[in-house]
């Protein structure tokens, strides 16, 4: 264990849901990736890779924050509007390329493997820009090893979460696949929060913070990609079910 | 042993020779010579082959229901005075192995106009077909009955590919007998299994109902190739009814080549 100067006590409840969100996300950014190896012109690849890697970045973004509101320290906290719309582009130029690797041509492991890398990466480099995006009277201190198990956590299950996703078909493919993936976001997520020791600074609390958006714009902004999140797989779905209706015998 | 030789009309010369080798050493058969040569009625592919009596049946039953094979004419030969094969000459043809009226020489092309009506019905009633099949297979006639069979087949078992199975990525032949052919056949049928040697059918509703001698699954074979011939980047993969119930196999049972 170690011996955080100021203890960060997650709140089971939002802790629970930042899972859920990371499940939604990752099921509707599946299922947008699952139709890149059928899409019939490289526009429609591209809008699929684009619109899947949106939706996964979204949703790592949106369960990294989630969790952050659920991580309660004695301490004030706000976040650079920079930085943290950075994080953001990271994880979703990331999802984009894993996607793209591993919805191109006949599957193999080695696609698989390499599109699980850059989506291990991503997730990890969106949660590790998020947390340089904190602004507080403390500095983040980070266990080497444990950030690298993060890394690991996240860089595995992403691979395994592709791989269902792209090898499987029916139930395993839609749900397993999520599931796995929101054991990536949330695994890689809340290990690297265990790496992370906040170290109280003699700065003013008020002026530490004063450059940053607090939780309250943070909250209004994960709700807003929720429901986005939740309004494309309402959608996705429908049009799947008509689609899956007109194809002729 | 016996000796047979064949004489095979093909419409297509490219992979004939392999792909037929293949058929007769999966029969127990070895190919003792062959021949090829264009004729006016398209390819004409003469094979003098030699194994088990008793496979014959089995052999020629595949090679009637092989897609490259148009018509084919079996004949025995007396091995030691086998002359060299030249040109097929119907001279040399002697009896046929098989009485004509049990084992039509040549395959018909399916019968288009009976299957559209039905591929309707059967889309309607998926996965409960298996009722509507067999009536339309017994309604047709014995010469049509294999090629229309499986034809119904392929065109059912592309439309199951494209409503359930065309999300995710291409996968190899072996992924695709797992995680398509498989799954959909049990669907279709709830006694299918997947083994090592292949998909294994224990229930096939077109054994044991007269109206076939040997592998008699044509429209389960045709659904199969449907399944997997719809992606498209596995070429036209061969499937084949390796053993059938109603030729005293345990199970019906499919293999997969490339």
């Amino acid at each position: 264990m170690h011996d955080h100067s100021i203890q960060c006590i997650h709140d089971p409840l939002l802790a629970a849901l930042s899972y859920l969100v990371a499940v939604l996300g990752s099921y509707t950014a599946l299922q947008l990736a699952i139709g890149i190896p059928a899409a019939t012109s490289a526009r429609d690849r591209t809008h699929a890779v684009i619109a899947a890697g949106a939706a996964m970045g979204g949703a790592i973004w949106a369960m990294h924050f989630i969790a952050m509101l659920a991580c309660q320290m004695d301490l004030q906290v706000s976040y650079d509007v920079a930085l943290t719309a950075l994080s953001a582009l990271f994880g979703m130029a990331s999802c984009m390329a894993g996607l793209a690797i591993a919805g191109s041509g006949v599957f193999t492991l080695s696609k698989i493997g390499l599109g699980g890398a850059c989506m291990g990466l991503g997730v990890a480099g969106m949660h590790y820009t998020g947390m340089a995006a904190m602004r507080m009277a403390a500095t983040i201190h980070y266990d080497f090893g444990i950030v690298c198990a993060s890394v690991v956590i996240a860089v595995v299950a992403s691979a395994a979460a592709l791989w269902l996703a792209f090898n499987m078909r029916g139930a395993a493919q839609m749900f397993g696949s999520a599931l796995v993936m929101g054991v990536a976001v949330c695994g890689m997520h809340y290990v690297g929060m265990f790496a992370a020791s906040f170290e109280p600074t003699s700065e003013n609390a008020a002026s530490a913070i004063a450059d940053g958006v607090g939780g309250a714009y943070l909250g209004a902004t994960i709700f807003g990609v929720t429901t986005l999140l939740l309004a494309t797989v309402l959608v996705t779905s429908l049009l799947r079910q008509q689609r899956r209706a007109l194809v002729r015998i | 042993m016996a000796d047979i030789e064949f004489r095979i009309v093909s419409d297509r010369r490219e992979g004939l020779l392999l792909e037929l080798g293949r058929l007769i050493i999966a029969s127990g058969f070895t190919l003792q010579r062959q021949r090829m040569a264009r004729g006016n009625e398209g390819v004409v592919l003469t094979m003098l082959v030699r194994g088990p009596e008793q496979n014959l049946l089995h052999l020629e039953d595949r090679l009637g229901s092989h897609p490259l094979v148009q018509s084919f004419e079996a004949a025995a030969v007396d091995g030691a005075a086998s002359p060299p094969l030249a040109a097929p000459e119907p001279a040399r043809v002697r009896a046929p192995v098989e009485p004509v009226a049990e084992a039509p020489a040549a395959t018909a092309a399916p019968d288009l106009s009976r299957v559209e009506p039905l591929l309707a019905s059967l889309a309607r009633e998926y996965p409960d077909i298996f009722n509507r099949v067999l009536a339309f297979e017994h309604a047709l006639p014995q010469a049509l009955r294999e090629a229309t069979s499986r034809y119904a087949g392929t065109r059912i078992g592309a439309w199951i590919y494209k409503r359930d199975y065309a999300l995710g990525a291409r996968l190899s032949l072996a992924d695709s007998v797992k995680h398509i052919a498989f799954p959909a056949m049990r669907h279709l049928l709830r006694g299918t299994e997947l083994g090592d040697d292949g998909l294994r059918v224990r229930n096939s509703p077109f054994t044991g109902n007269g109206l076939h001698r040997n592998s008699s699954c044509h429209f389960l074979r045709g659904c199969l190739e449907g399944l997997l011939n719809e992606p498209g980047h596995l070429g036209r993969p061969r499937i084949l009814e390796t053993s059938c119930r109603n030729s005293g196999g345990d199970v019906c049972l499919f293999t997969f080549a490339a």
